[in-house]
């Protein structure tokens, strides 16, 4: 299975995290973050009772920022958000090695500043195929103010359910 | 120093004969200058280069892409004459670091605290006594991944409508790395409160 959340900009990250913990109890999850580094990332999770260790991070921000001077345990730095090929190579990796229950892709609104929307799709549905290959659900999140109706409705097409967390 | 040329176009002269703040005194214009990503370091410090070191002006530079403490070791290797330059980095706390304070420096807490980004700009602004004074905005996409378009839209035009009032040229970077959609989309939002528009080649 695989679902599109649509996110409100002032709740973002606080509903995004509160879905994750009250419906995935167990398991690892394999996070993508196109623009939240490891570093904030750690202290939500942690807030969010979300158990770090569980927690697979694929950052794709702090590099391009910053030089690293010490890796981090859980976290692999990908050059850039818009590196495509590592990070779906390090998606693969991550899900092959440490058999995640969910995969996180954190955000489509990230990608299309990058993408337009003919390649953002196709590479979504690449990351959705990639997930199900590993019997991986993935949860995809967007802002919703920066879609417009067709959008959706395009996302839904490759996705098996949209979740609107807007209207709560 | 070299000039900077990319794909043939000489991007110095280009900087030399179009930057609102050479052309008028009087200031107040905004200009987008839109860059592929793989040129973004080298366009950004020669952009510097210029209205330091030939325009003789002083400004602040906001920064998204790389951290104060790295960026003016750079900046100084590129004949930025970073002291005439305030900074604001809106990235540095939000990956952890406890900087040093400085008064060159104003570490604003994330990119989406838009209102401290604000204040930052307008507190330096008081402190520069340069007639030819400038903002550089690097990078709005950068600023995009943190917030919502209708944000960013508010913020620019905002911030826009301020540096107009006080005779402060602003120049917005933006990286079209793909021309993302939601790029596109800020761009043609941003068209009212554009000046001028520099388009480096791919």
């Amino acid at each position: 299975m695989n679902f599109l959340v649509l996110l409100p900009f002032w709740a973002y990250t606080a509903k995004m995290l509160s879905t994750m913990e009250e419906v995935y109890t167990d398991g690892n999850i394999c996070y993508v973050s196109l623009n939240k580094p490891y570093r904030i990332l750690k202290p939500l999770l942690e807030e969010g009772n979300l158990h770090p260790e569980r927690f697979r991070v694929i950052d794709a921000v702090t590099r391009s920022v910053m030089h690293l001077s010490t890796p981090e345990r859980n976290c692999i730095f990908v050059s850039s958000p818009n590196a495509f090929d590592e990070l779906q190579q390090r998606i693969v990796e991550t899900l092959a090695k440490d058999k995640c229950r969910l995969l996180v892709f954190d955000s489509i609104s990230s990608l299309l500043i990058y993408l337009k929307e003919e390649p953002a799709l196709a590479y979504l549905k690449k990351i959705s195929d990639t997930a199900e290959m590993f019997r991986c659900e993935a949860l995809f999140t967007v802002l919703k103010e920066n879609l417009d109706d067709s959008l959706v409705k395009r996302l839904g097409l490759i996705m098996d359910k949209t979740v609107d967390m807007t209207r709560e | 120093m070299t000039e900077l040329t990319i794909s043939g176009f000489n991007f110095t002269e280009l900087l030399r004969k179009r930057l609102p703040i050479y052309h008028k005194a009087g200031g107040g214009k905004i200009t987008l200058l839109d860059t592929p990503q793989q040129y973004h370091l080298p366009v950004t410090l020669e952009l510097l280069r210029v209205l330091t070191t030939e325009f003789d002006s002083s400004g602040v530079y906001m920064t998204t892409m790389k951290v104060y403490s790295e960026l003016v070791p750079i900046l100084d290797a590129h004949e930025v004459d970073v002291s005439k330059i305030y900074f604001v980095d809106v990235v540095s706390k939000m990956y952890g670091l406890e900087p040093e304070r400085t008064p060159r420096c104003e570490f604003v807490s994330s990119p989406i605290n838009i209102q401290s980004i604000k204040n930052a700009v307008s507190g330096y602004l008081d402190k520069l006594t340069s007639q030819r004074r400038f903002v550089v905005f690097d990078s709005l996409t950068t600023i995009l991944l943190y917030n919502s378009l209708p944000r960013i839209v508010q913020f620019t035009t905002d911030i826009a409508e301020h540096l107009k009032a006080q005779h402060v040229d602003a120049i917005l970077v933006m990286m079209t790395t793909a021309k993302g959609s939601t790029n596109d989309k800020l761009i043609a939002e941003l068209k009212p409160i554009l000046d001028d528009r520099i388009d480096i080649p791919d």
